[in-house]
């Protein structure tokens, strides 16, 4: 289901390390209607101007702590849930990060709520600048 | 005394999504517009940390209610049962998470909580004696698709009403009878009662069809057909429609899944209600009147009202999530849509 603008807009930056571009990151929130454990988040999918990213290559940080997402599969403790409203802060490692100037992003959140038959999957895109 | 007003806090979800309100300034809303107190709550959507919330969030929240003279009413609780990743919760750790969340809701004060359709009756009366021991009453939902009672109602082998059970109310029913606890019972969600779709969701799901059409030959033909027959018949008609079949379910609603009648007799049994509405416009030649035309709101509530029912409904606006797909502004005033619902309770439950 299409929903709400869940991107950060300033959010979208390279992620420098040592001098050398290492990757981006982002922010989003959770396109759900409550706070989620970190747990039944079954899968985050990236893809930047079309391009995927690997799923190893992937942080979710929460409250301070950065996870992967296998990490994530184990996460129940309160302190580290993804509150509604939320944003949390999604690193991608690659060489050299973003170039500067317009890009669009597609991003897919699945999630395994409790009374669902079927697990949620949103998409969400939006276009953004990186400065 | 007669019916009670109040309001879930889900329907300002939208507007706490966007950082706009707070759960307090939704409070004041309620206290200070509505003139009411009733409060419902989404426990994951309000309380911090979650289900081990600090001491200091408890004493912030009840000193506020205090504040205001507001009414805890039900706290609606989920049962992530696939949170453990090595396994599915098993019935005796959902007990425990459903005592846990009774203890929870009792340090916040509300009276009831609520858990959903799906929560095995097994579960239910494990944790029925914490329930009483904390005076929390227990309240399954009846949500749409399922009705109150089954009557000759045939109930789909696909999509969310196959995973429910339709005799849900009587399991329910039994278990208050058998154990003589006032500690369980139920929350019907006025959704059972909509008997078309809304028009906030036709227009969602034509913006998003590959053909429209298709939506509209749903509305058209769905009270000749059984959803099961619906799919293929889609296939056929339509090929690469592309809709799902959450889609296909919500538009071929063609009469509501509960008749109203079948409250009277559960009226002992409700702990709390669900005021569910979509879209509150006004009512032809009656300025300052509202209605949801997808839901029977005025039969239900005159059967509750000569019945005697003296509990809440609680307001549950979620028209938002079908128009969130635009720009901003599009997005609905959800605050005028709860003052209107409010306008509405006032007017059918007879309150001076």
């Amino acid at each position: 289901m299409a929903g709400r603008q869940i991107y950060n807009p300033n959010g979208f930056h390279n992620m420098e390390k040592d001098g050398t571009i290492i990757g981006y990151e982002f922010q989003f929130k959770a396109q759900y209607y409550r706070g989620i454990t970190l747990s039944i988040v079954r899968d985050i999918q990236i893809e930047v101007d079309g391009e995927a990213a690997a799923r190893e290559d992937i942080r979710v940080t929460v409250n301070g702590e950065a996870f992967t997402l296998e990490e994530m599969r184990t996460v129940i403790d309160p302190e580290y849930r993804w509150e509604f409203g939320d944003y949390a802060t999604v690193s991608v490692k690659k060489e050299g990060g973003l170039s500067k100037g317009s890009h669009h992003i597609k991003a897919l959140q699945i999630i395994a709520p409790s009374y669902m038959p079927f697990q949620v999957e949103a998409v969400c895109e939006t276009d953004f600048v990186m400065e | 005394m007669g019916i009670k007003r109040g309001v879930s806090l889900y329907s300002y979800q939208q507007a706490q999504f966007f950082k706009q309100m707070t759960w307090k300034d939704q409070i004041v809303e309620v206290h200070d517009n509505l003139k009411t107190d009733g409060i419902e709550i989404i426990d994951e959507a309000v309380i911090r940390d979650y289900p081990f919330t600090s001491e200091q969030f408890i004493y912030d929240w009840n000193n506020f209610m205090a504040r205001y003279d507001m009414k805890a009413v039900t706290m609606d609780i989920y049962l992530d049962v696939h949170q453990f990743r090595d396994h599915i919760m098993t019935h005796k750790e959902a007990a425990e998470r459903l005592k846990n969340d009774i203890k929870l809701a009792a340090k916040m004060g509300f009276s009831n909580v609520r858990p959903l359709c799906l929560v095995p009756i097994d579960v239910i009366e494990m944790a029925l004696d914490t329930a009483e021991k904390y005076n929390v009453r227990i309240g399954k939902e009846i949500h749409a698709p399922l009705p109150i009672k089954p009557g000759t109602r045939v109930q789909p082998t696909k999509g969310m009403a196959a995973a429910l059970d339709f005799k849900m109310a009587d399991q329910i029913i039994e278990l208050a009878d058998r154990t003589g606890s006032k500690h369980v019972g139920l929350v019907p969600d006025f959704g059972i009662f909509q008997h078309s779709p809304s028009q906030v969701a036709i227009d969602y799901s034509k913006r998003h069809a590959k053909i429209p059409e298709s939506i509209d030959f749903i509305l058209a033909n769905s009270k000749d057909y059984e959803l099961d027959d619906m799919y293929p018949l889609l296939d056929e008609k339509y090929p690469g429609h592309g809709l799902d079949m959450g889609t296909i379910e919500r538009m071929s609603l063609h009469e509501s899944s509960a008749s109203p009648e079948d409250i009277i007799d559960i009226i002992p049994y409700i702990v709390s209600i669900h005021g569910k509405f979509y879209n509150m416009t006004e009512i032809p030649g009656q300025p300052g009147c509202y209605e949801d035309k997808a839901i029977d709101y005025e039969t239900p509530m005159k059967y509750l009202r000569e019945h005697g029912f003296e509990g809440y409904i609680d307001s549950e606006f979620e028209g938002q999530r079908d128009q969130q797909d635009r720009g901003e502004e599009y997005l609905v005033d959800e605050v005028e849509q709860v003052r209107r619902h409010h306008e509405m309770l006032r007017r059918l439950s007879g309150e001076a």
